[in-house]
């Protein structure tokens, strides 16, 4: 499954976080931003332009399964998203390659030892 | 204010966008503290709009399934759609303007352009040149009222200043006639698209000017010798 995710990656700024904010639980389209904004310590913020034309791509390639409005909600107007098992898979294997790009740029990055005399 | 303007950037983006995450996003709205946050989301709710209408065409398409073959006797299907695609409604409206716009200039160009005005089969419209070379007359070459429609652009009242007076130029029958006011008209014959002789005297012509649009504005009359100067 994460050789098929890997055609897919690397993915989008807004792409991952929106993995990323419904990895935990299932959240409407508002509660997806502030998890987001709360994900990233208020650094990356996204607007309702950009998270619904990414939900929409989500959604479409099957990562986002759209649940509707919930009964009882304090609003109708919100519908909530959840992550569904290939998002999951999609979000592994971005998370995977990150983590490659992490530990290499440590490697690059770290100061070279004090040459002894 | 500014809410209105939002449901107003919200009701432009496309009918499929907006039916689906419409309501969405102006609940986002409605959640926001402050004029600068709600700002922020204007802001990004008009290049929402950019990007919807600019960046993601197809996606302001709802496509629709396409239906499968009905099989019918032989097992031949009656119906079969290739090609889900369907342009954009906007992409239709721009494309019918211009067509539009296409159509209007060519009728322009038709109506003005020099050709027209040397399309006139002059030698045609004559009385006796069928009858001469033994061919068919003019009024069985052409309908008649195709050239009655060209030498409408001869006909007029045209002005001289030196001597002040008009000519009137009309249709009598199949042919042009030359008339000062309270004078028998005379016949004219064209020998040119601009020339046209008076009552069958060599000497006697009467020219004709077209303007730059190809109407007729100028009329030059030459009697006897004796020449005049009229404008329509």
């Amino acid at each position: 499954m994460i050789e098929r995710a890997d055609s897919n990656l690397p993915l989008s700024s807004a792409a991952l976080h929106v993995l990323l904010a419904l990895a935990g639980e299932d959240l409407h389209g508002y509660g997806i931003m502030q998890e987001i904004a709360r994900q990233s310590e208020g650094i990356y913020k996204l607007g309702p332009g950009t998270l619904y034309d990414n939900l929409r791509k989500l959604i479409q390639d099957g990562w986002v399964q759209e649940l509707g409005a919930r009964r009882g909600d304090d609003d109708p107007r919100r519908r909530y998203y959840r992550l569904t098992d290939a998002g999951r898979d999609i979000l592994r294997a971005e998370t995977a390659r990150l983590t490659q790009v992490v530990r290499e740029a440590r490697l690059r990055l770290r100061v070279p030892n004090p040459r002894r005399v | 204010m500014l809410k209105h303007l939002y449901r107003c950037a919200v009701r432009l983006h496309p009918a499929s966008f907006r039916r689906r995450f419409g309501d969405e996003m102006l609940y986002v709205f409605d959640q926001q503290k402050g004029t600068l946050a709600a700002l922020g989301v204007m802001l990004d709710c008009v290049v929402s709009l950019f990007r919807q209408w600019a960046l993601r065409p197809r996606n302001s398409i709802e496509l629709s399934v396409a239906p499968l073959p009905t099989p019918t006797a032989g097992h031949i299907p009656s119906f079969e759609t290739l090609d889900t695609f369907r342009p954009r409604t906007s992409a239709l409206i721009n494309g019918a303007i211009l067509a539009l716009i296409l159509f209007c200039m060519t009728v322009i160009a038709i109506r003005y352009s020099w050709i027209h005005v040397l399309n006139l089969h002059i030698r045609e419209i004559g009385t006796d040149w069928g009858q001469q070379t033994g061919q068919q007359t003019p009024a069985e070459i052409h309908p008649s009222r195709s050239v009655s429609l060209q030498l409408d652009s001869y006909v007029g009242e045209y002005i001289s200043k030196s001597p002040p007076g008009k000519i009137m130029i009309r249709i009598e029958g199949d042919h042009l006639a030359l008339a000062f006011p309270g004078h028998a008209s005379l016949p004219l014959s064209p020998v040119s698209p601009n020339r046209f002789i008076i009552d069958g005297i060599a000497s006697n012509y009467a020219d004709f000017t077209a303007d730059r649009w190809g109407r007729i504005c100028c009329l030059s009359v030459v009697i006897n010798g004796n020449g005049i100067a009229a404008q329509r």
